[in-house]
């Protein structure tokens, strides 16, 4: 009877060589392995043996379940993973990847942040100022007199004959100057209108900063050290820039700041980024400082202007046309 | 200003080549334009600033070059061989309006053989570009570009009984200028006429009728002030510009006219012979004083920051005429009368920098900081623009201008009641919008158009809108946040709502039905019960404005000063729910006016306080709903924050929520 035992464990072993999938597998178990399977109806079949074989039979009977169950999970264990691996799809990484929907700042507005961002790591509060002004802040305040040519009517976008579209940022100096005692330190971004013929260059509106600082002992010297520390902050610690003698009517001595821009292919150019200057008495006067005891400086420029160049945009009608292919690609 | 080297060499003798010329130029604050070298001279432009008119003449170019050189100025030598007649037997010359003209003078000139230039005449103007005329003119101009003052001569048989008054004009008269253009001339334009009526607008342009041609014997030298604003608005009133009301405008040197007068003189007799007659009629009704302007060395270097040497000071000071005395820490000077720029003493403290070199004061390493307080408004237009962004939003920038019929779809009232700029150069667009939208959705029509889609834009601007009445107070100007996409309402008001969430954690978020303008369909949307804007989509009628075919656009326009009132406040940290929710799917039909809100608002009146989250899932309407009824389909999760509910609890709760439904909005469940 036992070498029936092991002829049926000899048995299975030799089925389970010859199994190749899932299912055959799971047929070999039922054979074999299941309730009623062969090897687990061994167990029942030891109580027909004499005494003295029983355990022996039931040492064998353990083996050889023992055997073909390893056997048999090994198996089991393979065909598994061969499948998996069949099943698997292929994933091609080099497909292009599905862009999520998101907008970009407009240009103006990640210049104009870059640019409030340095002047606030350098101290300077942010200020605002209405668009639409009077003459007062637009000019006279400014020691703009009626004398100068700035004055004409056709250049400015007058709404009645005391109102007008502010023509520069320099009035929220004069707003600023108005309501705060010294020390002041601010810059001051917005838009400015002129009636310019639009180009390529020229637009009706356009962004300005501008920059100013009165305390008391402010001289040129600091006045040349914070914008010559706000344009290797901006431009790069390499950048070459000069002063240039000039005339606003708001500052006095007032200069022009040049930067000395290279182009793509190399060439060395000297284009006017701005003006600056020390603050004039005269509008010291008109807001009530006292121009003995304080003095301070100022310092503005075009946004489009900085952007155009940086960006190497030539039109700047672009900027106002919103074309999405043109304000994705900053 | 052009200047042709060979001709300033007349005047000042630098030995420097043209770069260093410009170069130093650019260094006093005449910027280098450009440099053209001809086959025997050389030209240099330079921009004179609108505070230097005595510098549109080579003799102040001069006077600035030698403060930096040390070379000398050399004035031309005026000698004029006059003849025996007085002046004052052909001419007088009357001011009317002495606030208008500071200064006129007359020379005659007899027996002129008016022709074409001496080459030498005709070569330095053609030089500069200016077209040669005949000697007389040519002979003006020649000494406008010496001494930046413009003369004018007029031919004198034509001056009606030889007289000169300078006057405003009389309603109705007019004027062809030399250009050929009729100048209709008005009550505030100054003239110079004659017995009969105008002779020339006074700084602008000559008549036409008093013109120097080949028939002229006689001259009348006209050198004079007028007043630069007067002559600007005429200029510009009259479309008239000059080479002459280019200089008047920024001021001439009024105590040099009658030397300038002889100088032209001289010139003309050189190019065109004739003699001079003798003396002049000089008309100074109020003569200019001398200024005095007093420095003070310790301003200076305060002032600049650097101690520029006193000698130093005073040779500037000297070399640009301003005859300096020192005494003790002063230096007291006389203003040149060419300088009209210079009264005060920071004026003396910036010639002294500017010719000492603004490339010389220094830079130091650091700079003096107190740490500056955040701008909240700067910061919430930032964060704004981050969520948008993520949201799919570009920014977009646009003018503050918006065409009539473009704002009339936006406004109830008259559109006259906006504000406009007077017209200038614009002839449609000079509305000052009230609301940012007609300028995004002109630029969504610009976008799909170009077929950029999805397109979602957003602006954050200032809006204008007149002043309340009385008083001379400013328009009212609001920052205004506008969105416009081509997606549909309920994700726009998604957006809208977790931007608000976005300032405001806990913020309370109300939509209500509202008849707008410009919308289709309308919503009012409030924040804590404050009203910050509305919402919807777009009207036939803008629709059809902008051509909109299939799309309807979805707008919002929140007001940016209520979203800076919005505290976020403290974080509160809530627990997690340890104990599991339990959810219920409803399916109700009601009216199809029956709207999202009265259907929560019946909900929460029976709610018990388990109930934690009432969800939309989806509305249907079609077969097995009646007509003009839908199914509202929405999801209810219970929760116990302290225990594990029982179903039990939770069919209680959801039989009252259904039976407060049947009441309020007439639901009835819908089995599926």
């Amino acid at each position: 009877m036992l070498e029936q035992f092991e002829k049926i464990g000899k048995d299975a072993l030799a089925d389970l060589r010859k199994v190749t999938d899932l299912a055959a597998l799971e047929d070999f178990r039922i054979k074999y392995l299941g309730r009623k399977g062969r090897i687990t109806q061994m167990l029942s079949r030891i109580g027909q043996f004499p005494p003295e074989q029983k355990p022996a039979a039931g040492q064998l009977t353990n083996k050889i379940k023992k055997d073909v169950t390893a056997a048999f999970e090994q198996l089991k264990k393979s065909l598994l993973q061969s499948q998996q691996e069949k099943s698997k799809e292929f994933l091609d990484v080099t497909l292009p990847g599905i862009p999520p929907h998101i907008g970009k700042p407009h240009v103006i507005t990640q210049t104009t942040n870059e640019l409030l961002e340095i002047f606030g790591r350098m101290g300077f509060a942010v200020a605002y100022g209405p668009e639409v002004e009077d003459e007062w802040h637009n000019f006279v305040a400014l020691n703009i007199g009626p004398e100068h040519p700035a004055r004409d009517p056709s250049d400015n976008f007058y709404i009645d004959d005391n109102t007008l579209l502010r023509s520069q940022t320099s009035t929220i100096q004069i707003r600023i100057m108005e309501r705060t005692k010294p020390p002041i330190r601010i810059v001051a971004p917005g838009r400015v209108y002129r009636p310019d013929t639009v180009d390529a260059t020229h637009m009706y509106m356009f962004h300005q900063l501008e920059a100013l600082v009165v305390d008391e002992g402010i001289s040129m010297v600091d006045m040349k050290t914070a914008i010559d520390q706000f344009i290797h902050a901006f431009f790069g610690s390499d950048t070459k820039w000069r002063f240039r003698p000039s005339f606003f009517p708001f500052t006095e001595p007032s200069a022009e700041v040049d930067l000395l821009w290279v182009d793509k292919r190399g060439q060395e150019s000297w284009i006017e980024m701005g003006g600056c200057g020390m603050v004039d008495p005269n509008v010291f006067d008109a807001v009530g400082i006292d121009s003995e005891k304080y003095t301070g400086w100022a310092f503005g420029f075009g946004i489009e202007r900085l952007a155009m160049r940086k960006y190497g945009i030539t039109d700047i009608r672009l900027l106002f046309e919103n074309d999405l292919r043109f304000l994705e690609q900053f | 200003m052009k200047i042709s080297l060979n001709w300033l060499s007349d005047y000042i003798e630098t030995g420097l080549g043209a770069v260093e010329i410009a170069d130093i130029l650019s260094d006093l604050g005449f910027p280098c334009e450009g440099i053209e070298y001809l086959d025997d001279d050389t030209v240099i432009d330079v921009e004179i600033t609108s505070n230097r008119g005595d510098c549109l003449g080579l003799l102040g170019i001069a006077r600035e070059l030698s403060a930096v050189t040390g070379k000398e100025v050399k004035m031309p030598a005026v000698e004029l061989n006059e003849s025996a007649k007085d002046a004052a037997e052909f001419t007088g010359v009357e001011i009317a309006e002495p606030d208008l003209c500071g200064r006129y003078t007359a020379r005659i000139i007899e027996g002129v053989k008016v022709g074409p230039s001496p080459d030498w005449l005709k070569k330095r103007l053609e030089t500069l570009g200016m077209r040669s005329v005949n000697n007389v003119v040519d002979a003006t101009n020649y000494a406008m570009i010496e001494t930046s003052q413009p003369p004018h001569a007029f031919d004198y048989a034509r001056i009606a009984e030889g007289k000169i008054v300078v006057r405003k004009a009389v309603a109705g008269e007019r004027l062809v200028s030399i250009d050929g253009s009729q100048c209709q001339l008005d009550t505030d334009m100054l003239i110079i006429a004659d017995a009969k009526g105008p002779v020339a607008v006074a700084g602008v342009m000559g008549g036409a009728d008093t013109e120097v041609s080949e028939a002229t014997a006689t001259i009348l030298l006209e050198d004079a002030h007028f007043e630069p604003v007067s002559v600007r608005t005429t200029s510009r009133k009259l479309g008239l510009s000059s080479e002459a009301a280019f200089r008047f405008e920024r001021t001439v040197d009024i105590e040099a006219i009658d030397w300038a007068s002889k100088r032209t003189a001289q010139l003309i007799t050189q190019a065109a012979g004739g003699k001079v007659a003798k003396g002049v009629i000089d008309i100074y009704p109020k003569k200019t004083a001398q200024k005095e302007v007093t420095l003070r060395l310790l301003r200076l270097s305060k002032l600049l920051g650097i101690e520029i040497p006193s000698e130093e000071v005073l040779r500037i000071l000297s070399a640009l005429s301003f005859q300096p005395l020192h005494k003790d820490d002063l230096i007291i000077c006389t203003v040149p009368s060419w300088r009209n720029d210079i009264y005060r003493e920071v004026d003396l403290i910036e010639e002294a920098a500017r010719v000492y070199g603004y490339n010389k004061i220094p830079t130091e390493r650091q700079i003096r900081i107190e740490v500056a307080p955040v701008d909240t408004r700067q910061k919430l237009a930032e964060s704004i623009g981050t969520y948008l962004n993520g949201c799919g939003f570009y920014e977009t920038i646009n003018v503050g201008f918006i065409d009539d019929d473009i704002a009339e779809l936006f406004t109830e009232g008259d559109v006259k009641e906006h504000l406009a700029v007077k017209d200038v150069s614009r002839k449609s667009a000079n509305i000052l919008r009230q609301t940012l939208l007609g300028s995004l959705l002109g630029v969504l029509k610009t976008n799909l158009n170009a077929k950029n889609t999805p397109c979602r834009i957003f602006e954050i601007a200032d809006t204008f809108a007149p002043a309340g009445k009385g008083g001379d107070s400013l328009p009212i100007e609001k920052t205004k946040l506008s969105l416009v996409c081509d997606g549909n309402f309920r994700d726009l008001r998604g957006v809208v709502e977790g931007l608000i969430k976005s300032i405001d954690r806990d913020a309370r978020i109300v939509f209500t039905p509202e008849d707008l303008v410009w919308a289709q369909t309308g919503a009012q949307i409030a924040v804590n019960g404050k009203v910050v804007g509305t919402a919807g989509i777009v009207s036939g009628k803008v629709k059809e404005k902008f051509d909109f075919k299939e799309m309807t656009p979805a707008v919002a326009e929140l007001e940016f000063e209520q979203l800076l009132t919005l505290q976020g406040g403290a974080v509160k940290v809530k627990p997690i729910p340890r104990f599991p929710a339990i959810a219920r799917d409803l399916s109700i039909v009601v009216d199809e006016t029956v709207c999202w809100s009265d259907i929560v608002d019946a909900i929460k009146k029976k709610a018990s306080g388990e109930l934690e989250d009432i969800r939309f899932v989806g509305i249907y309407r079609g077969k097995g709903i009646p007509a003009g009824k839908k199914s509202v389909t929405l999801s209810l999760r219970f929760r116990d924050r302290d225990g594990t509910l029982t179903h039990e609890a939770v069919d209680r709760f959801e039989a009252d929520i259904v039976k407060s439904l049947a009441k309020s909005v007439s639901a009835e469940l819908r089995t599926v």
